[in-house]
């Protein structure tokens, strides 16, 4: 028998609570949502290599191939481009990547509480695992993409300084967040209606051209408004430049989208947490 | 611990909306109003209706409330608001102490994983930690009987061996509140009985709700019964017997088919005891351990020189359990005339368990050297036993006992 007694009310009011208090609640659930995702971290993990002979290889193989495509595209002046500064392969590989890590987070939220829709309905699990279960992957990802840039640079002879390698973090850190807050901003929405993820299937490729990432970012014209107007464009560009060298040319940018999505994935967040018992209502089992 | 009362419902309700688009619809603006801080709609909107219906109940530590009613009933619905998956849309709930839910089992399992992996991952989801599963996993993997398939992957498990597996892990928590839907129906009666036996030893410490279909399970565990019809407890509270008599007599009673051949057919068969009549009365009851008359009216169009009259009692489950084959003796020969017949069989005593039951009936012609079936009409009559007697078997004894020594 328990000592000291929970007390759970479930009732038809709406909460009148301030986003900070429901911000305390879910970062006081976080131990359990932690213990649950990081399993289903690793059952995912798993059962993903368990059946599969390139393993790890398949978190590579969509950059890389994107990568190559553009390096013969380029290399034999199928298409123009301005100098990247850095050696075309470097660059582009290293944009491919960045690109990458954004569009496995954009994805991750709604993928994982899809897959999990039945346990969703089923059980009273602390619904945050899900999303963490999501970012462990996201993470996981991404370092296996850190040790095939770093042959990358090997190979390509590409100095790294001490400032440019502490900057790795940030960069990826702040790419990563922009994805998941966009992603779980749309998730609950997602759940409803299927829109949202076939819209994500045809915008994201779509959105990547969009971005400098097999191209040199334009300084000039309407096309460099609408690098700046991008954040994704600043968050990838500035990573890229830090990482090669190259001069970092909007920073206060890339520090205010960094904030912004950092209040949308909080705010994201709450809505998440409030809307998961009107969804399951609705999506049944 | 002075007040142990677990769990309080106060008028909760719960709607639900017939067409899809509608409901995801009205999804997004119940999402809406819920950021806003505003009250939700209360009222019903259009394809909407009442999947549970101002439903109160108290729970308290050692009590065992049995959910019963037809499919669509609310059962699951309200299970689902007591475990806090979705929100009642008035009224409130409040649950002191642990909850554990034993909703569907093996959930979080992957196949292609062995049985030990997904221990940890079903124990994750039902909210045990890693530390908490380490010391529980000898006992978890005894529990299940799986042995040295411990390290197969699961999806070559049969599908006892994974239903064994998720109740071995899900018997493990310790909660103070359980909810149980309609999980114990699979298995081999063995595994059933040791999945008994445990919950038999829970519920000392926890207040369980069951769901169910499976009556003699309810009237086995419970103490309690809510009686469920379109949302609405018609029948909630401690009389056990009292709930599944109204259940029983709620149950839908299908014509059965008729096979008849031209020499004699089925004119009426009804039944009577102590006054009432079942063509009276559509729900004839019969009280536990009076009389019970079947009288059956045929029409004979050729001659039969040997009939017989052969009776079959079967349970609400359609199981058959009981036979009438001594007519032959009673009544060896026919006068050969044809027309109009009536026979009475008398039951003096019926023990049967309280429940619903029908009769079957037949007519065979003896003469020659086989067997002619003449009539056969499956579920001719039914009829409901009430009484205090509802164990797993039809028949229930009441015995003389005498202390000898």
């Amino acid at each position: 028998m328990n000592e000291k007694q929970k007390i759970t009310v479930y009732s038809s009011e709406t909460s009148n609570r301030l986003v900070v208090d429901h911000l305390r609640q879910i970062v006081n659930d976080l131990p359990r949502a932690h213990e649950l995702g990081l399993r289903l971290f690793k059952r995912n993990v798993k059962a993903l290599y368990r059946q599969s002979l390139l393993g790890f290889a398949w978190a590579l193989i969509p950059p890389l191939a994107t990568a190559i495509l553009w390096i013969l595209l380029r290399g034999n002046n199928i298409v123009q481009m301005n100098d990247t500064g850095t050696p075309y392969p470097v660059f582009v590989l290293t944009g491919t990547l960045l690109w990458q890590l954004f569009s496995e987070a954009i994805s991750a939220p709604l993928n994982q509480v899809t897959e999990n829709k039945a346990m969703l309905a089923k059980i009273n699990i602390p619904r945050e695992g899900l999303l963490l279960s999501g970012a462990y992957h996201v993470i996981f990802n991404t370092a296996i993409k850190v040790v095939l840039l770093s042959v990358i640079y090997a190979y390509f002879r590409q100095t790294i300084t001490l400032t440019s390698l502490a900057f790795l973090p940030v960069g990826l850190l702040s790419i990563g967040m922009a994805g998941f807050s966009i992603g779980l901003a749309l998730t609950p929405l997602g759940m409803l209606y299927q829109d949202i993820n076939k819209g994500l299937a045809v915008l994201l490729p779509f959105f990547m051209y969009l971005t400098p990432v097999v191209y040199p970012a334009p300084r000039e014209g309407i096309m460099g408004l609408l690098m700046r107007a991008n954040p994704l464009a600043t968050l990838i560009n500035e990573t890229r430049n830090w990482l090669t060298l190259q001069p970092v040319q909007d920073m206060p940018y890339f520090i205010g989208y960094t904030m912004a999505f950092v209040v949308l994935f909080l705010l994201s967040l709450v809505v998440y947490h409030l809307s998961m018992p009107m969804i399951i209502e609705r999506i049944g089992s | 611990m002075i007040n142990d009362t677990l769990i309080q419902v106060e008028s909760v309700s719960k709607k639900f909306c017939r067409s899809l688009k509608r409901s995801l619809w009205y999804g997004v603006q119940d999402i809406g109003a819920e950021l806003a801080g505003r009250t939700k709609e209360s009222r019903l909107r259009r394809d909407e209706f009442w999947a549970v219906d101002q439903v109160s109940f108290e729970l308290r530590r050692g009590e065992c409330l049995g959910l019963i009613g037809h499919n669509g009933a609310g059962k699951s619905t309200l299970l689902k608001m007591l475990n806090g998956l979705i929100k009642p849309d008035r009224g409130r709930i409040t649950m002191r102490g642990q909850v554990g839910a034993l909703i569907e089992l093996g959930t979080g399992f992957n196949p292609i994983l062995t049985g030990r992996e997904n221990i940890y991952n079903n124990g994750a989801v039902l909210g045990f930690t890693k530390k908490e599963i380490d010391e529980k996993f000898e006992s978890i993997v005894e529990f299940s009987e799986i042995g040295e398939f411990i390290d197969t992957p699961v999806q070559n498990y049969s599908s006892g061996m994974k239903v064994r597996l998720g109740f071995a892990v899900a018997s493990h928590m310790d909660p103070d509140i359980l909810l149980i839907d309609e999980i114990l129906a699979v298995g081999d009666i063995s595994f059933v009985l040791k999945c008994f036996s445990r919950m038999d030893a829970l519920l000392k410490n926890t207040a369980i709700i069951l769901v169910s279909h499976n009556i003699p399970q309810i009237a086995r565990m419970c103490t309690n019964l809510i009686l469920l019809k379109n949302g609405q407890a018609i029948y909630t509270g401690p009389d056990v017997a009292e709930g599944i008599n109204l259940y029983y007599s709620m149950l839908e009673k299908p014509e059965g088919n008729y096979f008849g051949s031209d020499i004699a057919v089925l004119d009426d068969i009804w039944l009577a005891s102590n006054e009432r009549n079942s063509k009276q009365a559509p729900n004839m009851y019969v009280n536990y351990g009076e009389e019970l008359t079947v009288t059956i009216t045929i029409k004979a169009n050729q001659k039969i020189e040997k009939a017989n009259i052969y009776l079959a009692f079967y349970d609400a489950t359609q199981r058959n359990f009981g036979e009438v084959l001594n007519f032959e003796e009673a009544i060896p020969r026919l006068d050969g005339e044809i027309g109009d017949y009536t026979f009475e069989a008398y039951f003096p005593k019926i023990e049967l368990a309280q429940g619903m039951y029908s009769l079957t009936i037949a007519m065979t012609d003896l003469s020659g050297n086989s067997r002619k079936l003449i009539f056969r009409k499956q579920s001719a009559v039914y009829f409901t036993v009430r009484g205090k007697y509802h164990g797993w078997a039809p028949m229930q004894f009441s015995p003389q006992w005498k202390l000898l020594k």
